[in-house]
């Protein structure tokens, strides 16, 4: 299962753990290298984005229609108007509930799966070959099964969160408990401590970092599937609600929608990261 | 005396970048190194040996204080300081002749040129039969061979080493050394050389530097009274092992608070681990 | 665990036991449907994929060379990723119409992610050191970039191939799902004519399974041939 280690490369570069910081800010390091202070302040981000909002805008106004690239005046202007009326917060909360009981079940069985394979070779015998059979498939590819198994509604878009979310956090958890380094057993086990207890007191927190790259991951997997689940067979919903405003060409509330989507997905994977710092703290990174 | 590098005063701060926290790496190192001269620095870690060196190769730049090579400042790196480093380095993806012959190739030189010295090079070093070969595909040992003879096909002026025998086992890197001393008396560049070992500094070097625990100072410099060519019979001279063991407790100052080391306690002198032994890497 | 499929399941659903699934299967395989089928949806993969390649190494490589570049884009980026590329779909049929276009749109922009990602990474982990040693031996930067930090990101950016290539297969699926019905061809069109049109279970499922293998087939001959272009990425990892 080597691919696991790839699927982790799928993260954004600073969850990597990479080299070492190398003490190179060291003042007149590079010599002749242009200052761009405002491109390097604490509020360069900010610079950045608004820039891209005044390049949208340009682009908006050249193009002219507003079916084809919507202003970001337009909007903005639509989002008072959707919040206030619920319908953003209403069906942000429904993708939300989805995704959190698709992501959580895929959890809770991942993550005991994953860690019983990597102790036990029977489990695993048995376990794999269905899961390596499973895991190709693109989560999405179960949707027509599934329409015709439970229909429309909110079966249908939690299960395919959960089989999108499930592989990366069983993977990862497989790839934890197995990797747990032999001297921390061999420890453990020279200081007495009952193989009844060993999984719990160290194989797990020695897994933990690796387990959280999985949860990270499944999130990621899990919002995305979510949202294009819905797009195609819900009824309620952030993904329904595009289609929906696509149908009346209001694409400017299309875009109101996709930059929330973007949004939540952002502040989901930091909690996970801030979580994973939490309960991992005593990672030397 | 034809001075190759000087150092007047340089200093060199780091400033880790996450948090904030300032390193004083080297201070004040005032030193000059002629023309042909083998000179080591030592150190116990910390010392900001590998940093000087690197602000020679110019990597990096100090702080404070100037370095000259050749009476110009030094204003980043030059193919004519090369440089050895601890990792070898050796370019994963290409074999070991395209290593090799990547210097000069990369300074355009015409291959009929440098083609005929890169083997010549590589059977210098004893990897005849191994050209072809890739990186992953050596030893440690051999690898280390391969940089060494990257870094002579491009006929450096000077030669900058970090540590490069670190990473070798015990018996090869004798050897090496060995193949070192061989190499530097048949071409007399000069070379600047940083370790951790005693036994190293001493056989390898005319002069060694010997640097205070972090922030890194000169404490002394030490000439080597050995007769220039060095073999494995020096090893076994008498002069070899006095010069180790005053080398050897000049670190150990370093390394266990300066001056006289504590015994209030009633503590045991530490064995001094014999220097006669080969093959016994120094004390770190 | 066939055993289970055939009995458990098959009792519960008898289309979707086994022995007809297989017998399916096998009469399937050998009829032009399917085949046709699969070819529409790898010409989208194709172009769509050909695109998010020659884009995603390209921008990679900008990118990873310039660390104030990725820096600064990063917000952007963050916000931008969790959009599926389904996401897009309203956008990719205002502008290109429900045709070809927009499904190679949406395949091209799943596929963009991780191979743009993954070559970034590929060239900032680039350990210094061989920058360092290219540098002392005298190279130009023209040549450190084309004969070190390129061989050097290789390995990653192959990867991200790699991975983009699955993300384009689910994406095709996924796509055709969505406006199959008017593009009358590929994978996810039949996928969705025997859920929605005709409720053949067991075609169904064949189907599904097929697609799984196809997934797995495509990985594995990247993964392999990956390996086999590249004997050395083992002295990348242990030298950095």
């Amino acid at each position: 299962m080597a691919e696991i280690r790839d699927a982790a490369l799928l993260l954004p570069s600073d969850l990597q753990a990479g080299p070492p910081e190398a003490p190179q800010a060291s003042p007149g390091r590079q010599p002749g290298r242009r200052r761009t202070p405002l491109l390097e302040g604490r509020f360069r981000h900010v610079i950045v984005v608004l820039s891209a909002g005044l390049l949208w805008h340009l682009l908006a106004t050249l193009i002219g229609d507003e079916s084809r690239l919507p202003s970001p005046l337009s909007v903005g202007s639509e989002l008072a108007p959707m919040v206030s009326s619920g319908e953003l917060t209403d069906n942000a909360l429904a993708s939300l509930r989805r995704m959190m009981i698709g992501y959580l079940a895929a959890a809770i069985v991942a993550v005991p799966l994953g860690t019983a394979m990597a102790l036990s070779r029977v489990v695993r015998a048995v376990v794999e070959p269905p899961l390596e059979a499973l895991r190709p498939v693109p989560p999405l590819a179960l949707l027509p099964i599934l329409l015709v198994l439970v229909g429309v509604g909110d079966m249908l878009a939690t299960v395919i969160v959960m089989k999108a979310a499930f592989f990366p956090i069983l993977l990862n958890a497989y790839l934890g408990a197995s990797e747990v380094d032999r001297v921390y057993l061999e420890a453990a086990k020279t200081l007495g401590v009952p193989r009844s207890q060993i999984v719990r007191r160290v194989i797990i927190p020695a897994a933990m970092p690796q387990i959280f790259t999985g949860f990270r991951l499944g999130a990621q997997f899990a919002w995305m599937s979510i949202v294009a689940a819905e797009l195609i067979g819900a009824h309620s919903g952030l993904g329904y609600l595009i289609v929906w405003y696509k149908q009346f060409l209001l694409m400017d509330r299309v875009v109101v929608v996709m930059i929330v989507i973007g949004i939540i997905g952002f502040v989901f994977d930091r909690l996970v990261v801030r979580a994973s710092r939490r309960v991992v703290s005593w990672q030397a990174s | 005396m034809d001075k190759k590098i000087v150092a007047n005063g340089v200093s060199k701060v780091h400033v880790s970048a996450r948090r904030g926290e300032r390193v004083e790496a080297l201070l004040d190192v005032d030193l000059t190194v002629a023309a042909g001269e083998f000179v080591t620095i030592l150190g116990p870690s910390g010392c900001g040996k590998s940093t000087l060196l690197r602000l020679v190769a110019g990597l990096d730049t100090p702080t404070d204080g100037e370095l000259l090579y050749d009476g110009k400042a030094v204003r980043g790196p030059d193919f004519q300081r090369g440089m050895l480093f601890q990792a070898y380095a050796l370019f994963p993806w290409m074999s070991v002749r395209d290593n090799v012959e990547f210097g000069p190739r990369s300074r355009r030189l015409p291959a009929a040129q440098y083609r005929p010295r890169a083997q010549h090079l590589l059977e210098l070093v004893g990897l005849a039969g191994f050209e072809d070969r890739y990186p992953h595909e050596l030893s440690g040992g051999m690898q280390q061979r391969g940089a060494l003879a990257r870094l002579f096909a491009n006929d450096p002026d000077v030669l900058l080493m970090d540590e490069p025998l670190a990473a070798v086992d015990a018996q090869t890197r004798e050897l090496l050394q060995e193949e070192l001393a061989r190499l530097w008396g048949e071409y007399r560049k000069t070379v600047l050389f940083v370790t951790h070992s005693v036994e190293e500094a001493v056989f390898l070097s005319d002069r060694i530097v010997v640097m205070s625990r972090r922030p890194g100072r000169i404490k002394e410099i030490v000439d080597v009274a050995l007769p220039r060519i060095r073999t494995y019979t020096t090893r076994e001279s008498e002069e070899y092992h006095r010069q180790c063991t005053m080398v050897g407790r000049l670190i150990r100052e370093e390394i266990q608070d300066k001056g006289a080391p504590s015994r209030a306690s009633g503590e045991p002198e530490p064995a001094l681990a014999s220097p006669s032994v080969p093959g016994d890497s120094g004390r770190r | 665990m066939l055993l289970v499929w055939q009995y458990g399941l098959g009792s519960v659903l008898p289309e979707l036991a086994l022995d007809r699934v297989v017998g399916e299967a096998f009469q399937y395989v050998q009829g032009p449907e399917l085949w046709t089928s699969f070819a529409a949806s790898l010409q989208r993969i194709a172009i769509g994929y050909a695109f998010a390649a020659a884009l995603g190494v390209a921008l990679g490589l900008v990118f990873g060379l310039s660390p104030k570049l990725e820096d600064l884009l990063d917000p952007l980026i963050a916000v931008v990723r969790p959009i599926s590329p389904l996401g897009w779909l309203p956008f990719a049929i205002v502008w290109f119409g429900v045709s070809e276009g927009a499904a190679v749109f949406l395949i091209a922009y799943a596929a963009f992610f991780p191979i743009f990602l993954n070559t970034l990474r590929g060239v900032r982990n680039m350990p210094i050191t061989f920058r360092e040693a290219a540098v002392t031996l005298g190279a130009g930067p023209l040549t450190i970039v084309r004969r070190v930090m390129l061989p050097a990101a290789l390995p990653s950016v192959l990867t991200g191939l790699r991975l983009g290539m699955g993300l384009s297969w689910s994406a095709i699926v996924a796509a055709e799902l969505a406006i199959g019905f008017v593009l009358q061809a590929g994978i996810g069109y039949l996928m969705l004519t025997y859920a929605v049109i005709t409720y053949d279970l067991s075609r169904l499922v064949v189907l599904t399974l097929f697609v799984a293998a196809v997934g797995l087939a495509l990985d594995t001959a990247l993964r392999k041939l990956v390996q086999q272009a590249l004997p050395w990425r083992e002295g990348l990892r242990a030298n950095g």
